[in-house]
Formats: structure tokens, sequence, C-alpha cells
């Protein structure tokens, strides 16, 4: 199954926080990684990415600086701010709101998720 | 950071370091400051401004303190600053003399200035050593300047004289 | 490198981010991920369409382009360089007209320099401290040499933070206690922030006991007098 939602809907900020604040990436790194871990669920314009980026830097959740990656290339990358982890904490606690809410609703057992 | 954050930070900084340049140097944001500032620092004053005159490159103040009287002359720098050109201190008003009076140059701009202590003193001249000759009737609370240039090495004070109202010399001084 | 078609399709994107100063950063980073694309569909073996594809999968160049100028503000860019440079600008004036006369005062002269120690008779401790306005004036020193110089060691400084000051001219009248007033002499020393400075009268009398020194100008006044018995006699 593949989800189209513009870039991820509304899981967006939990989910580019939770992968910056195990290491700092680079934008196609992001998307490899976003890909590999949802068996490619989550599928999108790839070069939207970047404008939410430089959202989340703009907001002051992280902020950017160039390095070369392994294979001693010049990139961009991401590193997570002490507010975008404070933020993440938050984002965490509304999504499980949420998905206890809607198993609640279609039955499931919300305790799975708690 | 975030650009808006930066911009907030740069404008703190910013008026930080204004904060510092105006209270660490001796520039002023207006002429009055800067030669109230000048004045205590030279231990002298406050005096009472009588009358500001502008010439081309700021103004001069002429004013009374105690048994004194000053011409200090502020100038324009940096744009908008205001610094002392010097001249602050006063000189003591012989009260003896139907005029007491004192001179100054600063590069080629020069000024006489001084207090009359009798009133029949009703028009000043100044003679010049090229021999032109300036001439003040117009007082300020009992207090006179005026200006001229230098340029050419031969335009320094010379003569002053006080006349009254007919005319009559009052006071002639060729030193101050 | 990237082909002319990969080219014009990230100039298309820029081409809508209207604050130019960014659009080297944003290239960059799109080229980077053009190319890693490309390079990881070249692997996979897709040889010529592989920068076709990678474009593709970046998606419309006027969507991404039109996202982008959201976030690159024209005005917060401006307003961010405009109070950078202003910064700067300041921080390069403040260097010269505040931190430069700082910097200078560390090295200004030492006027006890020029006292040849060999010439010194007495030098008495003194550290009486005046006021004049804002200005605190501390008397440090009074050295005496063979040749009837008389040395005055003071410092001062500003007990006022604000505003800058002109050096202090003279310290007042010098006397001693038999009615003898000393003109003739030198001064010298530093012209810092509390700059180290030196009086000098000579022929001073070597039979007087008491050294004044007398201010009376422009209604300010202050009288120090400093007892000259007690130096340290070194013949």
């Amino acid at each position: 199954m593949k989800i189209d939602k513009g870039l991820l809907g509304g899981s967006t900020l939990l989910l580019l926080l939770s992968l910056l604040a195990e290491s700092d990436r680079y934008g196609y790194e992001i998307i490899k990684e976003l890909e590999h871990r949802s068996d490619s669920t989550f599928q999108f314009k790839e070069g939207t990415l970047y404008p939410v980026l430089h959202k989340l830097e703009n907001n002051g959740y992280v902020r950017s600086y160039m390095a070369k990656g392994d294979a001693g290339k010049e990139r961009k990358y991401y590193q997570i701010t002490n507010q975008g982890k404070k933020q993440l904490v938050e984002e965490k606690k509304q999504w499980q709101i949420y998905s206890m809410a809607v198993n609640k609703v279609i039955g499931g057992d919300a305790h799975a998720f708690a | 950071m975030s650009r808006s954050k930066k911009i907030v930070r740069n404008l703190v900084i910013f008026l930080g370091l204004c904060l510092l340049f105006i209270t660490q140097t001796a520039l002023y944001l207006t002429p009055l400051s800067a030669h109230e500032h000048s004045e205590r620092s030279l231990h002298y004053g406050p005096s009472e401004v009588v009358h500001v005159e502008d010439f081309d490159e700021g103004k001069y103040i002429l004013a009374k303190y105690d048994k004194w009287f000053s011409c200090n002359s502020v100038e324009r720098t940096l744009g908008f600053f205001w610094r002392s050109g010097g001249g602050s201190n006063g000189t003591e008003n012989d009260k003896t003399k139907a005029v007491a009076f004192s001179w100054s140059a600063s590069y080629e701009h020069c000024v006489a200035y001084g207090i009359i202590n009798d009133d029949r003193v009703k028009r000043i001249e100044l003679t010049l050593s090229n021999g032109q000759v300036l001439t003040q009737t117009k007082f300020y609370d009992r207090m006179f300047l005026i200006l001229w240039t230098e340029k050419n090495g031969n335009n320094y004070f010379e003569k002053l004289i006080g006349y009254d109202a007919s005319d009559k010399v009052i006071f002639e001084s060729e030193l101050p | 490198m990237l082909s002319p078609k990969g080219e014009k399709y990230i100039e298309d994107i820029l081409s809508y981010v209207k604050f130019s100063f960014d659009r080297y950063a944003i290239k960059t980073e799109l080229e980077s991920h053009l190319l890693d694309k490309i390079e990881d569909y070249t692997k996979a073996g897709q040889g010529e369409d592989a920068e076709q594809l990678a474009i593709t999968d970046m998606g419309d160049a006027k969507e991404i382009g039109l996202e982008l100028n959201k976030q690159h503000s024209p005005l917060v860019g401006w307003l961010w360089m405009i109070t950078r440079l202003a910064v700067v600008l300041l921080i390069i004036v403040d260097l010269f007209f505040v931190g430069l006369p700082i910097a200078m005062s560390l090295f200004d002269n030492n006027p006890l320099k020029d006292i040849a120690k060999a010439n010194i008779v007495y030098n008495i401790a003194v550290n009486k401290t005046v006021q004049l306005d804002d200005r605190v004036i501390n008397f440090r020193n009074v050295i005496y040499e063979r040749n009837g110089n008389l040395n005055i060691i003071y410092d001062y400084y500003e007990a006022r933070f604000w505003g800058a000051r002109w050096s202090l001219g003279s310290i007042g009248i010098i006397s001693d206690n038999l009615g003898n007033k000393y003109f003739a002499g030198s001064g010298g020393g530093g012209e810092g922030i509390r700059p180290i400075r030196r009086r000098t009268v000579e022929n001073f009398s070597n039979e007087a006991e008491t050294l004044i020194i007398d201010y009376d100008q422009y209604n300010r006044k202050y009288r120090v007098e400093i007892p000259l018995k007690g130096g340290i006699k070194n013949e």
C-alpha cells in the first residue's frame, strides 16, 4: 500500500524530528531512511522535503551545516536543536493520544500502543 | 538559530555596541551635551548659555559662569555626532574694564568674544591686522562675539574698540 | 555533473525563490540530491534514463519553488543581512574608537622610569585621594632627588562610566610649609584610562617639612598636605 499525502500529512514533524534525533542527516539520506523503514509506504515528491526542512530550520527545530560525508561529498546536514527535541516529545505524546483514539473507535486494542 | 532570531540578536548587539560607542567616546548626539560634558571634564561650569552661533564646522556657544565668560566651540563629526572643539574654559571678567574680551583661533576659524561692563558701549568694532574692520551692534545679555576667517596668515586680531551711542570711544585695547 | 536538462530543472525551481542570496545554497543542496539519486538509478542499471527518473521523483519545479520561496522571505533575508552588516561595521568602529584607546593605555608611559634610581634621596608612599567633578585623583608617591627635583606621582580615573574626558591639566599650585611656591618644572606620564602621571618641580627646599598642593580654579578646591619627614634616606 502506498500513501501519498503531499508530504507525510500530519505526522511529518514527528517523523522528521525522530530521524534527526538519532543522528544528523542530509536530505537524500532522510528520504532513503523513510522509504527503507516504512517499506516504501511513504511516497512523496522528494523535492517537497526541502521546503519542509527549511521551515523546521526557520522554526528553530533544526540547524544545518555543511560537511563531507563518507563518500567525501560536501552535503548540507541537518541537526536537531534542543527546541526540536522538546517539540519531538510533544509530537510523540500527541501521536499516542491520536492513535489510541483511532484504535478505540475502530475497536482495536488501544493498550498495544500505550 | 533561525533568521528571525538572528535579526533580534543582531539588533540587541547593535544597540549594545551603540551604547558602548556613545558612552565611551567624546562624541555626543547634540551640540549642547558635547558642550556640557567638555566643560565638566575640564572642571569648569556648568555655564549659562547666552547665545549659540553657527559657523561652517559647527557652533560657537557663548556662555557665562559665575565671574567667568567663555566661548566654546562644538563641531560636527562623523555625520551626526558632535564633539567639543576646545575653548570651554572661561576668562575672568575684569569689571574694571568697560569691555572684557578674549579671542581665539582654530585653524582658519577665528572668534573674538567678550562681555560689556559699561552699558554706555553700544557698538563694538574689531580691526584685523590686514586692516579689515568688523562691527557688532547686537549683544546677547551684554555679551558679543565676532567671527572671521584667517586665510593668508595676515588676518589676526589687532584692536578692539567700544563706542557709545554718539560714536565716542569708551574702550580701546590691542590686547585682551 | 548534471546535464543541461538537470541544470534547467534546478534553475526553474530557483526562479521562484525571490531572495537571490539564498539561491546558491538551495542550488547546491538540490544538485547533490539529484546526483545521489542518479547514482543510485545508474547502479540499478538505468543508464540513460537515470537523470529523467531522478527529476520525476523530485516533483514539480513550480510547486517546490513556490514552497521554498515561502521559507526564504526576502524581507527577513534583507533584515538579517543588513543587521549583520551593521553589527560588523559597528564592531570595527568600536574597536577603533573604544578598543584602541584601551589597548594603548596598556602601553602607557610609566613616569617612574623618568627618575634615575641612583638619584633618589627618598620616596614617600602617600595614598591621598581627592575628587574634581567626576575625576578621582590619587596621589601615590613623592620622590625627592639629589638635584632638588621633587616628583609628585599621581594617577586619576573617571568615577562615572559615561563619556570620555579631557586629560587633567594642572593638579594645582605646589608650595611648602616655608612659604615657597614652585612653578618651574615638568610633567609627564600616561594618557590612558587610568594614567599614572608625574609633576616635577625644581629646586625644592630640602628643609621643607610639608608639601602643599593647592587647587583653586573655577570654584573647585582641594588642598593636600604631605609630610616630607620619614622619607627613606638612601645615603
